[in-house]
């Protein structure tokens, strides 16, 4: 109620000294207990008024224009806490008299009430507290008006006091919340914003500014302002969802925006729709809040999630009682026990019977908070069949550190354990080369040194015959060294050169070279070439060529017996190539073999039984044949012996 | 194969696959007076082992057929206890060590260090045993 508009007739003539005029609020005002007046007053009125103003239940007292208090009623005493003392107390009824600030002290004769009479004029807008002799507050707001009588004399006041406790603490508490909202917001990286549908204008709070990267102020105010900074993948979604939300009332949306600056963030946007008094949709208010964070992790967790489900490693979970919380798909494979039939079950279930105590062990040091690292040791596979593993527990710890589980990885090692073994047996190859090539090449030179002592030492005593043979195989042996040099260093350098010159060559010449320095070591062996049809000149690396034939002519004669000749035979194989083919009538071959020969370092176990060698010359062979674009293969003959076939490119001129 | 005696020197059997090296053994040990005998592998070894008796036998490691250490093993199995010298490119001494034998010589060699080794080896106390 607001007594302003009760008293509006504040200024109306409302005392008389002998009024015929029976203007109740007068008589109200009319102290009963002023015996000069008692006669002149219906007593009957004043009831009346005592009764109006006691039912009105806003504090309204009255004073003379002294300030004595002449009257109050009932909710005055429940405001002041007491009973003021009519005709003594004076300005005010309460015990004491704050300021609004709750602090300093407003004497009586300052209060609102005071200034009105003394200045007499109405005083409205003033605030004041009450404390009551038990020491509670009230906050209220006077309302005091001066009475003149018809004269325009001043003959008192009336005061109506408003207890705006309520409000006030209302008002605080709301202040207080809006500053717990706006901690939260900043503290959420919240922000606010407001959507007027009629005009398309669209507010933003600082906070939703600065999530977006705007400067303070900055934002467009429209609809389509927001809309141009989601990121276009997300563009359509948010206008359909927020379109929708139109109807249902509320939106809740995922989506990315992209800054001015480029970077993306995650943003979870909230809406509600607000309806006019008409149930019109009018506006729609909402939250947004930067997520980007929370998405980012989200996103590790499902990586992190694919890698687990991705690894060939078993990826296991268990509680602190051995029981298994997670498999991955590398667990299934290795262990061969789906997910749904192993969760839940005892880890037990894969560790064999006499490797328990193992598992009591790991989960005390899990518990402990140790770990446990490339542990090797063996489990059962869901077939019974064990399983070779190397086992990595760590203990799993919520964000407390409180330790709840274990994870362990667990690697299937065969493999590993396969190859240890080929590392072993390739160091073990490798010993077995390093120790033929030196006993290759050591040999010869023992025998060329041993030889050139002797003959220093003792040439006078030594025999002619002797004498020539220790120079005949100085001369050999040189010979022989000398070709393993070259093969060993053609087989590494052709693996680096890969293209090799080539040229246009005549066959026959480098054929006829190549028997006659065969023959000047070898004199007693006979060599047979045989041509079918004219010989095409070819493409090749003369050298190279050279290098085959000497290679194959020799074979030829480590692997037959003496009385054999080396036939040597060569055609067209189709218009493009030429074939060369080099007998022999030694030991054979099989399938395999006659492959395997081609591999560096191979020897065929037959032929080591034969003769010696390092396994160098067909692979060198194989090496150069291809660097020219040629091939060589070594083709078994049922009646024994061995075809060895080298082809290579016919040359054609450009003319034809 | 062939043996050629000399007075008082060791008989030395020299086991070696490569004829060429075989030869050069032979000759600087026989101008020096030594009675040698040679043999391409270990199982020809064998038989001239079972024929006659050896003071000092030098042996090649790597050989066709049957190699240094089948051959030291299967010597010492029927009962042969000859001094043993070894040749080798690669691994000679490691082989001595394994096989206990009284001397190993790397290839390449002087051949006055191997006719001295083989000498000395012949000095030692002779072998209790052959056959």
């Amino acid at each position: 109620m607001d007594p302003s508009t009760g008293l509006q007739s504040n200024t109306d003539p409302i005392f008389e000294e002998a009024s015929s005029v029976s203007h109740p609020f007068l008589r109200v005002l009319e102290p009963p207990l002023t015996p000069k007046r008692t006669s002149r007053i219906d007593s009957q009125d004043v009831q009346q008024y005592r009764d109006l103003m006691e039912a009105i239940g806003v504090a309204v007292y009255t004073t003379d224009a002294a300030g004595i208090i002449t009257y109050y009623n009932q909710a005055a005493v429940e405001l002041w806490g007491r009973r003021p003392e009519i005709g003594k107390d004076e300005w005010c009824g309460s015990w004491k008299i704050y300021h609004p600030d709750g602090i300093t002290i407003m004497p009586h004769g300052e209060c609102p009430m005071a200034i009105c009479l003394k200045e007499n004029r109405p005083i409205r807008g003033a605030e004041a507290i009450a404390e009551r002799p038990d020491g509670t507050r009230v906050h209220f707001q006077p309302f005091p008006t001066p009475l003149r009588d018809d004269s325009g004399k001043l003959v008192g006041a009336i005061n109506v006091l408003v207890d705006v406790t309520d409000r006030k603490q209302a008002e605080d508490e709301l202040r207080e919340s809006e500053s717990r909202l706006s901690v939260a917001m900043t503290a959420g990286q919240m922000g606010s914003w407001e959507w007027r549908i009629a005009d398309n204008t669209v507010s933003w709070s600082e906070a939703l500014e600065q999530i977006h990267g705007l400067q303070r102020g900055t934002f467009g105010g429209s609809f389509e302002a927001f809309l141009a900074d989601v990121h276009p993948d997300d563009r359509a979604g948010v206008q359909e969802m927020i379109a929708r939300s139109v109807e249902t009332g509320t939106h809740e949306i995922e989506y990315r925006i992209i800054r001015p600056d480029g970077q993306m963030r995650w943003v979870l946007g909230r809406g509600q729709l607000v309806r006019d008094a008409s149930g019109t949709p009018s506006r729609m208010v909402g939250v947004c809040m930067d997520i980007t964070e929370r998405k980012q992790a989200e996103l590790a967790a499902l990586r992190l999630g694919a890698i687990v489900e991705s690894s060939d490693d078993a990826i296991v979970g268990k509680d602190l009682n051995g029981i298994i919380t997670s498999w991955n798909a590398g667990a299934e494979r290795i262990f061969g026990y789906r997910a749904d039939e192993a969760i839940g079950q005892s880890i037990r279930l894969i560790i064999p019977e006499e490797r328990h105590h193992e598992e009591d062990k790991v989960l005390e040091r899990v518990r402990n908070g140790d770990y446990v690292e490339h542990f090797e040791t063996v489990r059962r596979r869901k077939d019974g069949t064990r399983v070779d593993i190397s086992l990595s527990v760590s203990p799993i710890r919520m964000p407390s550190g409180q330790i709840v589980g274990a994870s362990k990885i667990a690697r299937d090692i065969s493999e590993v354990k396969r190859a240890e073994e080929a590392l072993l047996k390739s160091i073990a190859v490798k010993d077995e080369f390093l120790g033929l090539v030196s006993h290759e090449l050591r040999t010869p030179i023992t025998t060329i040194l041993g030889n050139a002592l002797v003959l220093q030492r003792r040439t006078d005593s030594l025999p002619e015959e002797n004498k020539r043979q220790a120079l005949r195989d100085i001369a050999t042996e040189a010979d022989r060294l000398q070709r393993i040099v070259e093969n060993l260093l053609l087989l590494t350098r052709v693996d680096v050169a890969e293209h090799v010159e080539i040229e246009p060559l005549r066959l026959q010449p480098l054929i006829a070279q190549a028997i006659d320095v065969f023959q000047r070591r070898n004199p007693r062996r006979s060599v047979r070439v045989t041509s079918e049809g004219d010989i095409p000149i070819i493409l090749g690396q003369p050298a190279f060529i050279a290098l085959v034939l000497d290679n194959l002519i020799s074979n030829a004669d480590k692997y037959s017996p003496p009385e054999n000749p080396i036939e040597i035979t060569v055609h067209r194989n189709g218009r493009r190539n030429v074939e060369v083919c080099v007998r022999d009538y030694g030991i054979g071959l099989d399938e395999e073999e006659a492959e395997q020969i081609f591999t560096p370092f191979y020897r065929s176990p037959r032929a080591e039984a034969q003769a010696k060698g390092i396994g160098l010359g067909l692979a060198v062979c194989r090496r150069v044949m291809e660097a020219q674009g040629g091939t060589i293969r070594a083709v078994a003959r049922p009646e024994g012996g061995c075809d060895f076939i080298f082809t290579v490119k016919r040359y054609r001129s450009s003319r034809g | 194969m062939q043996t050629e005696s000399k007075g008082d020197n060791p008989r030395v059997l020299v086991i070696d696959d490569d004829q060429a090296l075989l030869r050069m053994i032979r000759l600087s040990m026989t101008s020096d007076g030594f009675d040698v005998a040679t043999a391409q592998d270990g199982i020809a070894a064998l038989e001239q082992l079972d024929a006659a008796e050896f003071d000092v036998i030098v042996l090649d490691l790597q050989m066709p057929r049957m190699d240094g250490r089948t051959f030291f093993h299967e010597m010492i199995s029927r009962g042969h206890r000859p001094k043993v010298v070894v040749l080798s490119a690669y691994g000679a001494e490691e082989a001595q060590r394994e096989l206990k034998i009284a001397a190993a010589v790397p290839k390449p060699f002087d051949p006055d260090d191997l006719i001295e080794t083989v000498r000395r080896v012949a000095l030692r106390k002779r072998a209790s045993t052959t056959k």
